[in-house]
């Protein structure tokens, strides 16, 4: 009897008196190659983004920057600097911009943010590199991955 | 990676996620009533309940529809509440055969409608561009966790019937899927109930 009690009492402890929450960001990763940059447009949500400000005390860029890792070659992160932000429904999208005159093909991502505020965190990146439509998943954890 | 698989993955885990009990629920109290060997039935069901929530991800996505999104968050629990009123309406009064009534797709098509808003008040951010393969590849996504919470629903309601056989109930004449039926909507009924008043618009 205690077996059919514990999981009565786990499903009212279940986190759903909201509904289910989308812990997810989507990126929208693209290069120019004539000028020799990449630009990144991070959408995520507005309540997360506050919370996760809030909770690490960091000004918005410092955060992405942490969270959203570009890597050359030579194994050093990439600066980037904001392109500006904007505000819509409820999502904030953000803009990063760094330089690569051998555009994303150089470089490799790590892309962590809102990871650090929840668990099943997903961060979806679209790439269009050379031409060509790539994407890529990043769960909780997840290691640096080539874009070449 | 492509697109579709990437989208693909993001349904699937929206779906397979502790985060995700209001659908698993919903999900398991349509296959109360189904046994192993009523696989065919329950899978008609719960792809009938993927084509409802379709059409109202790609109308709300493709900005056709606005909700509210309290009212939806709301109604998805008294949808659980009604499908677990109707499993006991149909363990008191229908013989196992008429179970398999081909209502049911209907009914979960239609309460689909109302889970496919709840995804799409989150979506309709954040798809803003290049909709269709995005939007195919999270609904195969989620037909495909739906079928994972099947199975695995599958194998603990196969669990709760072991259990009731011992009861003496059985031996009163009642059917050991009637009290599985009955027994699994009561406790999802009950929990989805609280949910529902804690989610209350008003």
């Amino acid at each position: 009897m205690r077996g059919p009690m514990v999981a009565l009492l786990m499903l009212f402890a279940a986190p759903t008196a909201r509904a289910h929450p989308m812990h997810s960001t989507i990126t929208e990763l693209s290069e120019d190659r004539v000028h020799g940059t990449v630009r990144a447009v991070i959408r995520v949500f507005s309540d997360d983004f506050h919370s996760v400000l809030a909770r690490t005390r960091v000004d918005p860029l410092r955060y992405v920057a942490s969270a959203f890792v570009l890597t050359g070659r030579d194994g050093r992160a990439v600066p980037l600097r904001s392109c500006g932000t904007k505000e819509t429904s409820g999502v904030i999208w953000f803009c990063v911009e760094a330089d690569s005159k051998d555009g994303l093909a150089a470089l490799s991502l790590r892309a962590s943010v809102l990871c650090d505020l929840y668990d099943d965190q997903i961060n979806v990146v679209q790439a269009t590199i050379g031409g060509a439509r790539r994407s890529y998943l990043f769960t909780r954890g997840a290691k640096a991955r080539s874009l070449a | 990676m492509s697109e579709l698989f990437t989208f693909m993955q993001l349904g699937f885990r929206h779906i397979v996620d502790v985060e995700a009990m209001d659908h698993i629920l919903f999900l398991m109290v349509l296959a109360a009533i189904y046994r192993l060997r009523d696989a065919k039935n329950a899978l008609w069901v719960i792809t009938a309940f993927t084509v409802g929530h379709s059409i109202t991800l790609a109308l709300a996505v493709t900005g056709l529809l606005h909700l509210s999104s309290r009212v939806i968050e709301f109604l998805i629990p008294v949808t659980i509440v009604l499908t677990a009123i109707e499993n006991l309406v149909v363990a008191r009064k229908v013989q196992a055969q008429s179970w398999r009534s081909r209502y049911r797709p209907v009914l979960a098509g239609t309460f689909g409608l109302v889970h496919g808003a709840g995804f799409a008040t989150y979506l309709q951010s954040l798809f803003v561009d290049r909709i269709a393969v995005p939007l195919f590849g999270f609904n195969v996504g989620i037909e495909l966790g739906q079928v994972v919470v099947l199975v695995t629903a599958a194998m603990v309601l196969t669990g709760i019937d072991k259990l009731i056989e011992r009861t003496p109930a059985v031996a009163r004449g009642w059917s050991g899927l009637q009290l599985r039926t009955i027994g699994v909507s009561l406790v999802i009924g009950v929990v989805a109930s609280v949910w529902a008043v804690q989610r209350s618009p008003w």
